[in-house]
């Protein structure tokens, strides 16, 4: 057994070796250099770098319990603080992996070959580089060469040792440390967009200067992030519990009136300010107060007065007209609906507390008695609708122009996404050539609305074409769908596939240049306009993607549980019963595509208004994988799933710009390691959840009962 | 057997190619109303394909079909549905991602009236207790015993008038093959008129009425199940006698 578990190590230390090298001579090592995590401690590179050591010696763990404990059943059998040593192992194998490396790198010229393999990259494995000299100063063995070997195989040693004993931990705490270090990695990752979103003046000023550097995290953000994480999952279980708490206490001990008038102020102000927002070009809006004693907690009325004054007297750059020529007085009611809004809570706490000091004082009142369970739901339900539809409205304020922009993209993924679940989630037909209608959406919008004379020539306002793109792009799936009825899986997904191809060449053609404009594409398609609104820029753009996606998916929604979507699902596990049933295949299997079609037409038509030029080559193959993509990983037939994957697979790239080189490294290693350990999908839909072959041992019962039923029945009639 | 029986379906010389290949010969099948009717014969005899064609999925090259009178050839699947006609396909073939009772719901996918389909969900719930105690289960998790009660279930749930079985014992084991005849023989007595294609021909004519042979593609005999069952033929090349 000790043997085997010794060749264990020696294998996935061989693995984790193989892992490192490849990431260092493919260049992430030295890229990922160049990014901070915690300032002047550790690179993004060295993370990466030691991350691999970590998990090697984590998973050799994990593999060395499947090998002694097959089943999870025996508890002494479980591995020992003893069975580290194999991770110890692992550690070391890769720490030697490593050591070769370095000496190829010292002996011999390999840039030939590889490029990567560059003098920094050489510099960097020995720890020489990408820290701060007081941080070389403090490592072990000093400078050259052979100390730096030695750091190396002491450091993936120790790091091994470290992530077997994250194995052995109880799952609680091995939770709270594993999510403590991603979040440390993850927020060193998000520093720039962390930059935008809070370094402004105000309170969020000061904990974006406690927490992060210019560059990364500092050494007490790494400290805090890791303390709070931890903080937040050993209280996580407690959090629901007292969210209803507290909504059950308000709902019984707060009066009705005081509940109204809160919820009522506290919508004024946020419409309000979501008018002003939309209504005034380039003037900030009062995002939450920056009185100060709100967050220091010594709430002072001189400060808030100060506060109240300066929002009275606010923001007057704008001297435009429609809405903007209001905002003095759209910032003062702002500024009063909040006051009203803070004295009214103010007031509320303080009744709470009369409570509490009258329940202290007599014996009679023990505890706050909970409401009618049935009012309590009610009440849960629309708190959380209204915070969560808060939180929607204020993000793109919130965190700025580019996240914004990364949410317009998500955005419009998310809608793609909802449509193409309906042709391959719920209807099982792979398409392949899902661009082609995204592209056929863009572009019947661009040429109905463009000013530019060479083209089109309709030149109807966004509202108005929009409901004729629709038309021509559901046309356009029935026209895709009608000649591919017959195939299916793989033929279907070739056919497809040259479908989005001959979109996208068509568009390119000379043939169809007067009409879409050939390579140069379609310029001047004109901003959309609501009333005396102009959706221009990201964060306004936000709004009118936020209400297609909420569109796009109330349809998917409802179609899920309806006659068409039964329709679907039958058709998708077995077409030729869903036949038999009486399911008219070729009549659904055109809607899918119809339905898939129209509902990415409206995708293609933001874009192309978003953009304000199109070109045909913004509608690659690559358009169509992605939206597969997200589906994929979001979990097929899933709609939360499509949300997650939106973000997964579009928004993180776009956060990640400057790693673009590595983005299809990054999508691809993605992809398999979700196949590999994930195949439902992050958020699988309940019933692909479901494991198919888990029922055996059920089905075995039934068979005994029935032939022993079978039998006393004989019995007894014998 | 009574003397003013009703014809349900008749097959008059039916012959059906797959491309080239004729499969079906001058095929004349009555089926009485209100009996059982079983089709027998062995692997790559027509069988399957004499139900396909009834049913719409292939058409006939020549030769008519009649159901209640009126010719049905040519006719789509949707409006043999709709005049009564259903089918349990061979290997069950259930929908495995869908619950019970959305396998059932999608057997009166054709049908609108609410209180009827209640009705009838009763009705199969009646037949097979087993289903209704896993209603909210996922078919594909189901054994294939269940899963062929299921699919006997889901087409009744069309309310047929004629139900057409495809080797409705294939890959059950004996005990469920018997349950599954036993079953049979009652939705017949609740007044569906049965087509039966089997290989199990000792079981088959054990509750038929009358029975049909089919060799390569042509009826060679044709008889109540009593003679059949006596038929010297039949007896040493399907019954298992030497």
């Amino acid at each position: 057994m000790t043997n085997s578990k010794l060749k264990l190590g020696i294998r996935m230390g061989a693995y984790g070796g193989v892992a490192t090298i490849y990431l260092c001579l493919v260049g992430i090592i030295e890229t990922f250099s160049d990014r901070d995590i915690i300032t002047g401690i550790i690179s993004l590179g060295h993370t990466l770098l030691f991350l691999t050591a970590l998990v090697t010696g984590y998973l050799n763990m994990q593999q060395v319990d499947k090998l002694i404990n097959p089943a999870h059943q025996v508890v002494e059998k479980a591995p020992k603080p003893k069975d580290t040593i194999h991770s110890a192992v692992a550690g070391i194998i890769t720490g030697i992996s490593l050591v070769i490396l370095v000496l190829v790198l010292d002996r011999f010229n390999i840039r030939d070959m590889l490029v990567n393999a560059s003098p920094k990259l050489f510099e960097l494995l020995l720890l020489e580089k990408g820290v701060t000299p007081t941080m070389v100063s403090l490592l072990p063995f000093g400078q050259g060469l052979a100390a730096g070997m030695l750091r190396l195989v002491v450091f993936s040693t120790v790091l091994g040792l470290v992530g077997g004993t994250l194995y052995l931990l109880p799952p609680t705490r091995r939770r709270s440390i594993m999510l403590g270090i991603a979040m440390v990695v993850l927020l060193g990752l998000l520093s720039d967009l962390m930059r935008i979103a809070l370094n402004k003046p105000g309170w969020s000023e000061g904990f974006y200067k406690l927490i992060y550097t210019g560059r990364g995290l500092s050494s007490q953000g790494a400290v805090i992030t890791l303390v709070a994480t931890a903080a937040i999952t050993s209280a996580w279980r407690y959090i629901p519990d007292s969210y209803t708490r507290v909504i059950s206490v308000i709902t019984a001990w707060l009066p009705t009136w005081i509940r109204i008038t809160l919820a009522s102020l506290l919508s004024v102000s946020l419409l309000l300010r979501l008018a002003w927002f939309l209504g005034i070009e380039n003037v900030y809006p009062p995002i939450l107060p920056d009185c100060p004693g709100l967050i220091t907690s010594n709430i002072s009325l001189t400060n808030c007065t100060e506060w109240i004054s300066q929002g009275l007297s606010a923001p007057q750059e704008s001297t435009e007209g429609g809405l903007a020529s209001s905002a003095p007085a759209v910032s003062a009611a702002i500024t009063l609906a909040d006051s009203l809004m803070l004295l009214g809570i103010a007031a509320s706490i303080f009744l709470l507390l009369v409570r509490t000091v009258q329940m202290s004082m007599s014996s009679d009142i023990q505890k706050w008695p909970a409401p009618p369970l049935q009012k309590l739901e009610r009440a849960q339900r629309l708190v959380t609708l209204y915070l969560g539809v808060a939180a929607l409205l204020f993000i793109p304020g919130v965190v700025g122009v580019y996240p914004s922009e990364v949410l317009v993209m998500v955005g419009l993924y998310v809608v793609m996404g909802l449509g193409l679940n309906i042709v391959v989630g719920m209807a099982g037909l792979l398409d392949l050539g899902y661009v082609a209608f995204f592209a056929v959406g863009a572009y019947s919008m661009a040429v109905l609305t463009t000013v530019d004379a060479s083209v089109g020539g309709a030149q109807l306002s966004f509202w108005g074409a929009l409901p004729l793109v629709v038309v021509i792009t559901g046309i356009a799936g029935l026209l895709v769908g009608a000649p591919v009825l017959r195939m299916r899986g793989d033929y279907l997904a070739i056919v497809t596939l040259g479908f989005g191809e001959i979109a996208r060449f068509l568009a390119l053609s000379d043939w169809f240049k007067p009409a879409l404009g050939g390579a140069q594409g379609i310029i001047k398609i004109p901003d959309i306009h609501i009333g005396g609104v102009e959706f221009v820029g990201p964060q306004k753009l936000y709004y009118l993607i936020l209400v297609s996606c909420l569109i796009a998916y109330f349809i998917t929604a409802r179609l899920k549980d309806s006659r068409v979507g039964r329709a679907w699902g039958a058709m998708r596990e077995d077409e030729q019963v869903a036949d038999v049933m009486g399911v008219n295949t070729t009549a659904y299997k055109l809607l899918a595509f119809a339905m898939g079609a129209l509902i990415a037409s409206v995708s293609g038509a933001i874009f192309a208004a978003k953009l304000g030029t199109i070109y045909p080559h913004s509608f690659n193959v690559q358009v169509s994988i992605t939206a597969l993509g997200l589906l994929i990983v979001g979990g097929i037939g899933s709609l939360p799933g499509v949300v997650v994957g939106a973000f997964a697979l579009v928004g993180l790239p776009e956060l990640l710009r400057e790693f673009s080189e590595y983005r299809m490294l990054f999508y691809g290693a993605a992809m398999v390691i979700m196949m590999l350990v994930r195949p439902q999908g992050l958020l699988p839909s309940a019933r692909r959840g479901h494991k198919l072959q888990g029922n055996e041992r059920d089905q075995d019962d039934w068979m005994r009962i029935a032939a022993e039923s079978e039998a006393a029945g004989s019995e007894s009639s014998g | 057997m009574q003397a003013d029986v009703r014809q349900m379906l008749k097959l008059c010389h039916v012959d059906t190619h797959y491309g080239p290949i004729q499969i079906l010969r001058d095929v004349n099948i009555d089926i009485n109303m209100g009996e059982i009717t079983c089709l027998l014969g062995g692997n790559a005899s027509g069988k399957s394909t004499t139900l396909r064609t009834i049913m719409g999925m292939v058409k006939p090259t020549s030769g008519t079909i009649e159901f209640d009178g009126e010719r049905i050839d040519g006719l789509s699947i949707q409006q043999l549905v709709k005049r009564g006609i259903s089918m349990v396909p061979e290997n069950r073939r259930i929908f495995g991602r869908m619950t019970v009772r959305e396998n059932l719901e999608m057997g009166s996918f054709l049908r609108s009236d609410r209180s009827g389909i209640r009705e009838d969900m009763d009705r199969v719930f009646g037949l097979f207790p087993r289903l209704k105690e896993r209603v909210g289960q996922l078919g594909g998790t189901m054994s294939g015993g269940e899963q062929q009660m299921l699919a006997m279930a889901r087409a009744l749930m069309s309310r047929p008038s004629l139900l057409l079985m495809d080797e409705p014992s294939m890959g059950l084991s004996p005990l469920f093959v018997q349950q599954t005849f036993d079953i049979i023989q009652e939705i017949s007595r609740q007044g569906t008129t049965i087509f039966v294609v089997e290989q199990n021909a000792n079981m088959a004519l054990s509750i038929a009425d009358r029975g049909y042979v089919l060799q390569t593609g042509e009826i060679v005999l044709d008889d109540t199940a009593a003679n059949l069952r006596e038929n010297k033929m039949m007896r040493q090349a399907y019954l298992g006698e030497t």
